[in-house]
């Protein structure tokens, strides 16, 4: 599904040259349960911004289900991305000035859906992550894992091939970040490919995959044994 | 506030020179503006207050009740005088007489503002002379008496001037008193005076005007005695007029016509209040009295604008402020209470307020001579040490109170957040009052727009309508004596039919564009209709040269009329339709009966034709009704010319000199009199000009740094859109929503009142341009586009972040 060949990026800020990653070859299956591991600075979050569409690889190719997406424009990166990525952050970044339901309805705002369609799918995503009788609620009047929560259906709604997880725990407390892992293995369970980069070893181990990261590079792909 | 604060605060302005930079100017800028106008109203408010108990001193206005010249006039019948005096009601009354004089000096002349006071005058302005006896001078009618700068001009000091001769109106004189130069915030304006009897006015129209009651042409000044009302004082004038010749030679059909009214009535004008007496200002087409209304209105834009460049400052000093949370975290962490912190934003803000003041002051001295042009006003005289002082004081003020805002939001700072790197943003409290302060901002950008786009339109509407006829071929000359006086007036006549291209030359008691109140009599036809119009005397080819066709019946015709023949009248529409003709056509054939108030002959002329209403003068007045009479008793000639005017300027110019060599030239384009009536208008349009681009200025930069704070307060929600499919159209469109109902809020503010403004303008006007809303709508349009150009740096800068910045905190 997700096919790296090569990639390398590599950062210029004046006559520094930063490799942030190096001749990255992966490739992701359709319904995997991938982690991604590794000490800071060691690319995890520009590995997640590639496989994400959000950044441009300085070398090699990508391909996305099956298309070749190197070189194209952030116009057609952006269209691609719409309704078939899910992102999920360590601050949430949920938008204080919309509710509840207009944040998780932002994931559909430039689908092409009907106005009424785009409701009852936020109003069932809502239902299903349980944070339905918060829908009128501002994020900062809800709880860390309530937002998180929150999060997780606007990366849901659209029903994307691809879940992207960037330390959905960091910012929670151990009972929340349980919560959230087991939403992860059930949202994967369900058919949807996630890709995850974690801290903790504990929660990486939840993952079917595991890829450890050190200085822009692939150092350890291990699946977990059945 | 301490002094470290303002060392702190002089420091900070050093480190963001270009943003210091902006900030001070912007508000220096405002602060400029305001001062100006300002000036131009405390000057307003102070005419004549350099005369001592000036609350004794009154001006006595006229009123004419006569229909066809009805309305207040400055000038009253100088036997007045007399009655006056001898009312016992006052300390002392005087009459003053207005002129310009030549005045030569070896091969050159030029022109001098002169006025004659009766010997009673300057115990009514207590004017004392700085060298010779004034009162001497009054007496003698061969004597003068210069200002001090006009004596420094012409002798190279005051007292140098005295027992210097001068030549006046090829007349000798002698300078025999110097007196102070009057404050330009006088009504009473002159470089040199003379008494009533100088040799200046001629014996036989001195004594004219001493005998007649009907003449209004001096003015009258009055200083009260203590205790005595103005009202007991026009009791007594009145009466004296009311048993006068005046009322008892009154024509039967004039005192009818008048139903009931007195021909004449006084009213007292407080010395302090001549500027802006309404009454008088109704007949002033020089501008120099003020409208109350719109003094204020000038006093009420100079706050606007000081407002809005302050709300500027405090926008830019609260984002200051939130770009600087972790310094004031930092203070209250180490012990900074509130008032140190709030002392501390104080200070700097005033510091600020100040540096913006000296150069708000600077550029108000820069500008105070096109101010000054532009207003028509005098505005260096309303500035001295006490106006600095009080500026200072001004913006002293703004800069504590603009202060409070940023000082607010500094107390409200939360250490552990801000320290922390959380936080950073406004209350959605304060977030709303920005938007509603930038509402106003775009809103008085509006509404001055719109009212200076109407204002501009109808004045250059009315300086480009044709008054019934075309003045662009037509050249004025002003004659130094009446027609029919001497034979110079006929040889430069016969002179300029001469010249080649010259189609014709008339005679015109006045041109049309300037005052002229000319004699009024009833006209009366043979069914016993009477009604008192106005007389202008002109040459029988008057109409031919000003090429205008007659609505009925014929023109004078050069070749039937023999000049001075008065059998023959034309009238205008307006005064067929007074006297009760149905159709122009049913006037033509009449025979009139005229009574001359003034000889009391009656003429039985008959009217040969009817033409159409010329405007004679401005749109703000209806049509009068005149009738024309073939007579050279005229004071200018008026010449239609094929070809480049500035040539025929030139011969023309060269022939008064070969038969006027002792007079000035007094040349102008026949339009120009016309478009002098609107200078006021002009002046009007070109003030709410300025405060329009000032406020359009400073609306956009409110809405710049409104714009650049939206995009920094939104930059999260901007990344997780694009994220989600967002383009960067969708992105524009978000951040232009937000601009979209402040201008439709802005609109819904401005424009009422802006209308209103509109409609009270043209109000008085009796003919309007084909205005509409479209004033309004472009002032909408202009506010739209600097919205449009102020935001779109950050808007594109938006459009342009990328959505991988989401995965960074």
């Amino acid at each position: 599904m997700l096919k790296l060949s090569g990639i390398s990026k590599i950062h210029q800020a004046g006559e520094v040259q930063t490799t942030a990653l190096d001749r990255i070859d992966l490739d992701i299956d359709a319904g995997e349960y991938v982690a991604i591991t590794g000490p800071s600075g060691c690319g995890k979050s520009t590995l997640l911004s590639i496989l994400g569409l959000l950044d441009v690889p300085s070398k090699g190719e990508y391909w996305f289900e099956g298309q070749n997406v190197t070189g194209w424009s952030e116009a057609k990166l952006s269209a691609l991305r719409r309704g078939r990525i899910g992102f999920i952050f360590q601050s949430f970044n949920l938008i204080e000035e919309l509710s509840v339901f207009e944040n998780v309805e932002l994931a559909l705002e430039y689908t092409a859906m009907p106005a009424r369609e785009r409701q009852a799918k936020v109003t069932a995503m809502l239902q299903k992550l349980g944070v339905q009788h918060r829908a009128g609620h501002r994020p900062s009047q809800l709880s860390g894992g309530q937002q998180q929560r929150v999060a997780i259906a606007r990366a849901l709604v659209a029903g994307p091939a691809v879940l992207l997880a960037d330390e959905p725990t960091g910012n929670l407390d151990t009972a929340h970040g349980d919560e959230v892992m087991r939403l992860l293995r059930n949202i994967n369970a369900e058919g949807t490919t996630v890709v995850m980069v974690t801290h903790s070893p504990a929660h990486a181990a939840q993952a079917s995959r595991t890829l450890n990261l050190l200085d822009g590079r692939i150092m350890v792909d291990a699946l977990r044994a059945a | 506030m301490r002094l470290r604060d303002f060392r702190i605060g002089w420091r900070l302005l050093l480190q963001e020179r270009a943003y210091s930079a902006v900030t001070i100017f912007g508000l220096a800028a405002g602060l400029a503006a305001c001062f100006l106008l300002l000036a131009y109203v405390r000057l307003s408010y102070s005419y004549d207050s350099h005369v001592p108990q000036a609350e004794r001193v009154f001006m006595v206005k006229t009123r004419i009740n006569s229909p066809s010249v009805a309305g207040w006039y400055e000038n009253s019948p100088l036997p007045l005088l007399q009655a006056a005096e001898r009312s016992g009601l006052a300390d002392a009354a005087g009459v003053v007489l207005r002129g310009d004089v030549t005045l030569r000096q070896g091969a050159s002349m030029s022109l001098i503002d002169f006025m004659l006071f009766s010997p009673g005058m300057p115990r009514v302005l207590d004017l004392r002379a700085l060298h010779g006896d004034l009162a001497a001078t009054l007496l003698r009618p061969d004597a003068v008496a210069l200002t001090e700068s006009k004596a420094r001009q012409l002798f190279g000091s005051a007292a140098a001037a005295i027992g210097k001769p001068l030549t006046l109106e090829q007349i000798a004189f002698q300078v025999t008193a110097v007196v102070p130069d009057p404050p330009a915030a006088s009504s009473l304006q002159y470089s040199a005076l003379a008494g009533i009897a100088s040799h200046l006015v001629p014996d036989k129209q001195r004594r004219a005007w001493e005998r007649s009651w009907g003449g209004i042409v001096t003015r009258l000044y009055v200083r009260l005695a203590p205790g005595i009302s103005e009202q007991a004082m026009q009791e007594t004038l009145q009466d004296a007029l009311d048993h006068s010749p005046l009322a008892s030679e009154m024509p039967a059909a004039m005192r009818d016509s008048l139903q009931g009214m007195k021909f004449m009535e006084f009213g007292m004008t407080p010395l302090r209040g001549w500027y802006f007496d309404a009454d008088l200002a109704a007949k002033d087409s020089d501008g120099k009295h003020g409208n109350r209304a719109q003094v204020l209105g000038v006093a009420a834009i100079a706050l606007l604008i000081l407002l809005l460049a302050a709300i500027n400052y405090v926008n830019l000093a609260t984002v200051r402020v939130m770009r600087r949370r972790a310094e004031i975290a930092l203070r209250k962490l180490l012990g900074a209470g509130p008032a140190r912190v709030a002392g501390l934003l104080l200070a700097e803000s005033m510091l600020a307020a100040l540096l913006a003041t000296l150069a708000g002051l600077l550029l108000a001295w820069l500008l105070l001579p096109a101010c000054s042009l532009l207003l028509n006003r005098p505005l260096a005289a309303a500035i001295g040490p006490g106006t600095i002082l009080a500026a200072l004081a001004i913006g002293a003020a703004t800069g504590l109170l603009a202060g409070l805002y940023p000082a607010w939001v500094a107390l409200h700072v939360r250490p552990a957040h801000a320290m922390a790197g959380r936080g950073g943003q406004e209350t959605h409290g304060t977030a709303w009052l920005r938007r509603c302060v930038s509402v106003l901002q775009m809103a008085a950008a509006m509404a001055l727009s719109a009212t200076t786009l109407a204002v501009a339109w109808q004045t250059h509407y009315a300086s480009q309508s044709q008054p019934g006829f075309d003045p662009r071929p037509l050249l004025v000359l002003e004659l130094p004596v009446n027609f029919i006086e001497g034979k110079a007036p006929r040889q430069l006549r016969d002179a300029l039919l001469r010249l080649p291209g010259v189609e014709g030359v008339s005679t015109m008691p006045a041109p049309a564009g300037r005052f002229y109140l000319g004699l009024n009599n009833p006209v009366q036809r043979s069914d016993g209709r009477s009604v008192t119009m106005q007389e202008r005397s002109v040459s029988p080819n008057f109409f031919q040269v000003y090429g205008v066709q007659p609505l009925a019946g014929r023109l004078f015709d050069p070749q039937r009329e023999q000049e001075n023949n008065e059998t023959s009248v034309m009238l205008n529409a307006a005064a067929a339709r007074a006297l009760g003709f149905a159709t122009p056509q049913e006037a033509v054939g009449q025979t009139l009966q005229i009574t001359s108030h003034r000889s009391g002959t009656t003429a039985q002329p008959l009217v040969v034709g009817v033409v159409p209403d010329l405007r004679y003068q401005s749109l703000r007045e209806q049509a009068t009704p005149i009738i024309y009479r073939n007579s050279l008793y005229a004071q200018y000639l008026t010449v239609r010319y094929k070809g480049d005017m500035a040539v025929l300027e030139r011969q023309a110019e060269a022939l008064l000199r070969q038969y006027f060599p002792d007079n000035l030239a007094e040349i102008h384009r026949a339009g120009s009199y016309i478009s002098a009536n609107y200078a006021d208008d002009r002046r009007m349009a070109g003030m709410l000009a300025a405060a329009s681009v000032i406020a359009l200025l400073l609306a956009v930069f409110g809405i710049y740094v409104l714009s650049a704070y939206s995009v920094q307060r939104r930059s999260r929600e901007i990344v997780l859109r694009k994220l989600h499919g967002a383009s960067g159209g969708a992105i524009a469109r978000l951040l232009g929503k937000e601009f979209g109902w402040m201008l439709g809020a802005a609109a819904l503010i401005a424009l009422p009142p802006a209308a209103l403004a509109i409609q009270r303008y043209l109000a008085p006007f009796a003919e309007q341009a084909p205005i509409g809303g479209w004033t309004l709508l472009a002032a909408v349009a202009a506010v739209v586009v600097v919205a449009l150009s102020a935001t779109v740096r950050h808007t594109l800068a938006a459009m342009r972040l990328p959505p991988a910045l989401a995965l960074r905190s």
